[in-house]
């Protein structure tokens, strides 16, 4: 049958996106709450939170353009995108994103728009990861989430 | 799961009970209202309330949660009509009104001041949770909020809902027909699944897991709450 070697590959992903960081404890709480009556569940939340972080991440391209910087709006953005990364469970974004707020804590305007391209960068990387995750998931057939990466 | 053994407690006291709850609570289900600007966050709280039976009404912000609750006009709800909520649980960090102005609202209001309230937060600050705990909330928890946390706040929140419900009826039958007490029911609640002490302390009573004595000295004598705060987390 077709379906092992793409759950295989499915499992190797997932794995992958644990040990590499990108993912943490709270991708897998999102995943047990997933069953047969939900379950997409995890990619539903998923959706929704690039959804509601590209207007966020609109929001501060703008903020950061208005010179100079409101220390203040841009944490609170942050702090709202931060959040929501931290509840799929999106650790390397998380982290960048509490990068970002120290320099905003200390006005520091050029380590802001740093620890902003930085996060852009993991933002989209994980997306993309995230997207073909999904995809193979809906192509190989029920998930299997009972494996832990530990 | 321990949540089934909860739902069929709840059961077994509501025929034990003599009042017809029918009429006034139209399911046994715990119903929460859920408080969060997040809509990512306020998918996952619905989903983790849902699978641990509860029902759920979740809103945007703390002006709705009180539009809901009907305390915005001023309509006196007896706390009796099907949407009688039995728990409100919120984020803290809010725009327009913050979580703990909302428990102060609540707090305030004759109405709903027993519904128990519980506050979320991704910010352990420890003057934060002294303050909301103070303002009368009755837990913590640290975002992001787990199936653990949920669990949690609902095994202990059904004996306290169940015991005030008694005492709410009690106050409007005026009459003493209960034979059986609420404590002792409570006491005899087969939901040890939890390592929860102390079921006869109705409510109130956040303290539930013992704690490690890691937490500084606050005011309140609770130490469950920031022991659960994960706050020597690997964040």
């Amino acid at each position: 049958m077709e379906r092992n070697p793409m759950r295989r590959q499915l499992a190797s992903m997932r794995k992958s996106l644990f040990d590499q960081g990108y993912l943490d404890e709270q991708l897998i709480q999102l995943e047990e709450l997933q069953d047969d009556a939900n379950p997409n569940f995890v990619e539903e939340v998923v959706t929704l939170y690039y959804r509601d972080s590209a207007r966020i991440i609109l929001n501060i391209e703008q903020a950061l353009e208005r010179k100079p910087f409101d220390f203040n709006k841009l944490d609170d953005y942050m702090h709202q995108f931060k959040g929501s990364s931290s509840s799929i469970g999106a650790k390397k974004v998380k982290a960048e994103s509490t990068m970002f707020r120290e320099y905003c804590k200390s006005g520091n305007a050029e380590g802001c728009m740093r620890a902003f391209q930085q996060l852009k960068k993991e933002y989209a990387t994980l997306k993309k990861k995230l997207e073909a995750y999904f995809q193979l998931a809906r192509q190989a057939g029920p998930m299997e989430t009972a494996c832990r990466p530990k | 799961m321990a949540r089934n053994g909860a739902h069929t407690w709840r059961r077994r006291t509501d025929r034990i009970d003599s009042f017809d709850l029918s009429a006034s609570s139209d399911t046994d289900e715990v119903h929460v209202l859920a408080v969060d600007d997040s809509h990512v966050d306020r998918k996952v709280i619905e989903r983790l309330l849902r699978i641990s039976s509860c029902k759920v009404t979740a809103v945007d912000s703390g002006r709705r949660a009180l539009q809901f609750l009907g305390l915005d006009e001023e309509k006196q709800s007896n706390g009796f009509d099907g949407l009688k909520v039995d728990l409100i649980i919120t984020d803290y960090c809010m725009p327009g009104m913050t979580g703990y102005e909302l428990l102060k609202k609540i707090k305030e209001s004759s109405a709903f001041r027993e519904i128990p309230v519980v506050i979320m937060s991704s910010e352990n600050v420890l003057a934060r949770i002294d303050r909301c705990l103070e303002e009368g909330a009755e837990d913590f928890i640290a975002k992001p909020v787990k199936l653990s946390d949920v669990k949690r706040i609902k095994d202990y929140m059904v004996r306290v809902g169940e015991g005030e419900r008694r005492l709410n009826k009690r106050k409007l039958r005026d009459s003493c027909d209960l034979s059986s007490s609420p404590p002792s029911i409570l006491s005899s609640s087969p939901i040890s699944s939890t390592s929860s002490s102390s079921p006869s302390s109705i409510p109130r009573s956040p303290s539930i897991l013992p704690a490690t004595a890691t937490a500084p000295s606050s005011p309140s004598s609770l130490d469950s709450p920031t022991r659960r705060l994960k706050m020597t987390s690997s964040e």
